[in-house]
Order: structure tokens, then C-alpha cells, then sequence
């Protein structure tokens, strides 16, 4: 195994690097952890949530399966998943400014009173993204809904109900991905504000 | 009532229309119906799967509920939906040629969701390729054109296990989802081939309420 970087991403603040293909990058944390990527050889085709559940069938990734772009590209595969506890999201989008604006001036902020709700953070994953992807000139709009690790939502196939929980890893869990194509990933270390969020390590390497 | 435009989406084909804040319109059919807004003139401006998810707490709408642009801004309100028998979709992207050609690619597998239908072959082009080409006159890539709210596709869904399955539940007779528009909008429509059922035609009405 041959480690090629690693980093440890502080919470509420965001990472990007470029993996190449056949390397792997692990994402160890106990909270969630919003999770983007782009093909690097065109930045517009990006992750996405629908054509990923889409081809496999299945709203919660593990061990086995792939990461697709919207033009059905398998980007990245997932070689090892420890989070036993829950599952991971592909609902939601990333939390934002816009997003803590509009639920606390609707009152709605009530939904992450798993414990007392302290200050509504003054940002959240998709600016901690739209900053870590400035260099590559990626803009806010464009960055996809991620794949969110850690992130255990109660979801109801009849009634529809999408509801947060606080389960996430009991010790610190893993999820490990090989890259199919060179990817540009985004990662933000939530805030989580359900648990509270905390640091992220990463690692990437080659075997 | 003032009605504004009027019009018929024959299957396997997309159009665009234009609707102002106030304006409604009406979707009618009885199979899919992936329908696209963005916010005009900021094309950039999307509408968005997840953050409409996330806004009601639920992974279906109806009347009452938002469709959610990735600003967070609401941009048209579903003030009556007249399906019954089942829900709308908020989970899959846009069916598309692109897909089916890999499928093919894999073997007969390729049709055996359809084996209810008896069909020999997969259509040349899906609702992607139909919406990509209604949206060129506004310059919209493909790759930009977001996650549909796929009207009339009801899905199987097991929030345990995470199983997502498609199924034949339509309208039985002729539903409608009638939508506001809260902000100026440009609207791009696909009458979907719907694989599952057989695409039929959409039927689009654009008006003013008294």
C-alpha cells in the first residue's frame, strides 16, 4: 500500500483533490460527511444522486456498489463500508445558508431537535464545497447533490415521510472507494447539526 | 379562466413553455411525465429533487407542496393534483437512450423489465435526449438539466431496505397536476416513452385563474 495523501478535514470546512483511477480514498468520521465528485476529464458531467439509485435500483449505497455520473458513467466503487449502525443518504441535498434561512423563517428548524438546537450555523456543506472547488472553477450551482455518508434519514415508501435521526457510527467507521475515472472530489465535513459535527479524516492510496 | 397556451406533447417528445409568476399550469395525461422548471432568465437556476425533499420532510408532493430550486427558492406550488392511485416521483433521473444503448450492450438482459409488454426493442431516445432538445434554444447543456419531478411514476419504495422498484400504477383515467408559478419560469416537458405502461400523449394547458 502506497499512501499518496493524507488530510484531516476540520468540521464545517470543506477538501478537493483529484483521484486517479485505480486509487482508492477512505473517509473515516463518526458524523456525516457530504460527499461530491466529477469526472476530471469534463467537469460537467457530475455525480448524481438519481441515476445512481436509478441503475442499481436502491436508495442506499454499500460495499459493492457504484457511484454513476448523469451521463451513466460508474466514477467510483465502494471496496469497503464499516457503518453497520445505519445507512447512508441520497435524499438530501447538501445544508446551506439558504437552507438554515428558510427552515428557521418557517419555523421548520424544529426537525434537528434530536438535543437543544444551539446558534444555526452561519454556513453549512455547500458553501464549505463551493469554496474547496474555487480552483477548479466549479460554480455553486453546479455542484451535485452528494452522496452523504453517515447521514441516517427514517424514510417511509408509503406515507413518503423523510425524517432525520441522530444514528450515526457508534466508534468511527470507514467507507472506502475505487476510482473507475480520474474524479475531482469535494468532500465537507458537516456540521451535523442533529449530533454535531466533527472532524473527517481522509486517506488516499494505492495497493 | 384565461387560457394562454394549449397544447398536445406527443410521446417520446419535449417542448418548453414559458410561465409567469401567477400563471398555472396543467399537466394532463395518463403515463410519466418528467417535468423540468427553471427560473427565467436566471437559467441557472434549477429546480432540485433534494432540497424539495428536504423542504417538506417527505419523499413524495402533491397539492399543497413546492417544487424547490437549488436556492431554496420555491418556484411553482401544486395547488391540485387529481392522482389517486398512486404517487409522483422525486428518486430517478431522465430515461435516455444513452442507457439503454449500455444496457443493450450487456445482452437480452436489457429487456426484461419490460417482458410484460412483449417489446422487442428499446426506443432510439428517452426523455433526456427530448428535453435536451427543447432546452438548445436557451443554450442549456444536457448535462445541466436537473432530476426531473417525474409526474405520474409511482414507484415501490422500501424505506428499510432501500429497494426502489418500478411499477405499472398510473392513472386509471385521465389525471391532472395543476401548478402555480410563484417566480417566472421556463418549463421544459417530456412526454415520457414510459417502458413500463407505453408513452401516450401529454396534454399541457397554460392560463390564468379568474
Amino acid at each position: 500500500m502506497k499512501l499518496i495523501k493524507q488530510e484531516t478535514i476540520r468540521n464545517n470546512t470543506g477538501w478537493a483533490y483529484v483521484v486517479q483511477r485505480g486509487q482508492r480514498i477512505r473517509i473515516s468520521g463518526r458524523t456525516i460527511v457530504d460527499f461530491v465528485a466529477f469526472n476530471h476529464s469534463n467537469l460537467q458531467d457530475r455525480f448524481d444522486q438519481e441515476r445512481t439509485k436509478g441503475s442499481q435500483d436502491k436508495l442506499f449505497l454499500t460495499k459493492g456498489d457504484f457511484l454513476a455520473t448523469k451521463a451513466n458513467r460508474p466514477m467510483l466503487r465502494i471496496v469497503e463500508d464499516t457503518y453497520t449502525e445505519g445507512t447512508h443518504d441520497m435524499e438530501k441535498g447538501m445544508c446551506s445558508t439558504s437552507s438554515y434561512q428558510i427552515k428557521a423563517k418557517l419555523g421548520k428548524l424544529d426537525q434537528y431537535q434530536e438535543q437543544p438546537l444551539g446558534e444555526v450555523p452561519d454556513h453549512g456543506c455547500w458553501e464549505n464545497l463551493t469554496e474547496a472547488l474555487k480552483p477548479w472553477g466549479i460554480a455553486r450551482e453546479d455542484i451535485p447533490n452528494p452522496f452523504n455518508i453517515f447521514m441516517t434519514m427514517e424514510i417511509d415508501g408509503k406515507t413518503g415521510k423523510l425524517a432525520h435521526t441522530a444514528i450515526r457510527p457508534s466508534k468511527t467507521a470507514y467507507v472506502e472507494l475505487e476510482a473507475e475515472i480520474d474524479c475531482l472530489i469535494g468532500i465537507s465535513a458537516c456540521p451535523d447539526i442533529t449530533v454535531g459535527g466533527k472532524p473527517v479524516d481522509v486517506m488516499v492510496y494505492e495497493e | 379562466m384565461k387560457t394562454i397556451t394549449q397544447d398536445t406533447i406527443p410521446s417520446n417528445t419535449g417542448r418548453t413553455y414559458m410561465v409567469k409568476k401567477g400563471q398555472h399550469i396543467r399537466v394532463s395525461g395518463k403515463s410519466i411525465v418528467d417535468f423540468v422548471p427553471f427560473a427565467y432568465p436566471n437559467l441557472r437556476e434549477r429546480f432540485d429533487q433534494s432540497r424539495t425533499k428536504a423542504f417538506h420532510r417527505r419523499i413524495f408532493i402533491s397539492t399543497g407542496d413546492y417544487l424547490i430550486s437549488k436556492f431554496n427558492n420555491p418556484m411553482l406550488k401544486i395547488v391540485e393534483d387529481t392522482y389517486k392511485e398512486g404517487t409522483h416521483d422525486l428518486q430517478r433521473g431522465t430515461c435516455n437512450g444513452r442507457r439503454w444503448r449500455m444496457l443493450e450492450a450487456q445482452g437480452a438482459e436489457a429487456l426484461k423489465p419490460y417482458a410484460h409488454r412483449n417489446i422487442t426493442k428499446l426506443p432510439d431516445h428517452g426523455c433526456w435526449e427530448n428535453l435536451t432538445e427543447a432546452l438548445k434554444p436557451y443554450g442549456v447543456a444536457a448535462e445541466d438539466i436537473p432530476s426531473p419531478f417525474n409526474i405520474f411514476m409511482t414507484l415501490e419504495i422500501d424505506g428499510k431496505t432501500g429497494e426502489m422498484r418500478d411499477t405499472t400504477m398510473r392513472p386509471k383515467e385521465t389525471a391532472h397536476v395543476d401548478m402555480i408559478a410563484e417566480m417566472d419560469c421556463l418549463l421544459a416537458i417530456s412526454a415520457c416513452p414510459d417502458m413500463q405502461v407505453g408513452g401516450k400523449d401529454i396534454d399541457i394547458l397554460l392560463y390564468e385563474a379568474d
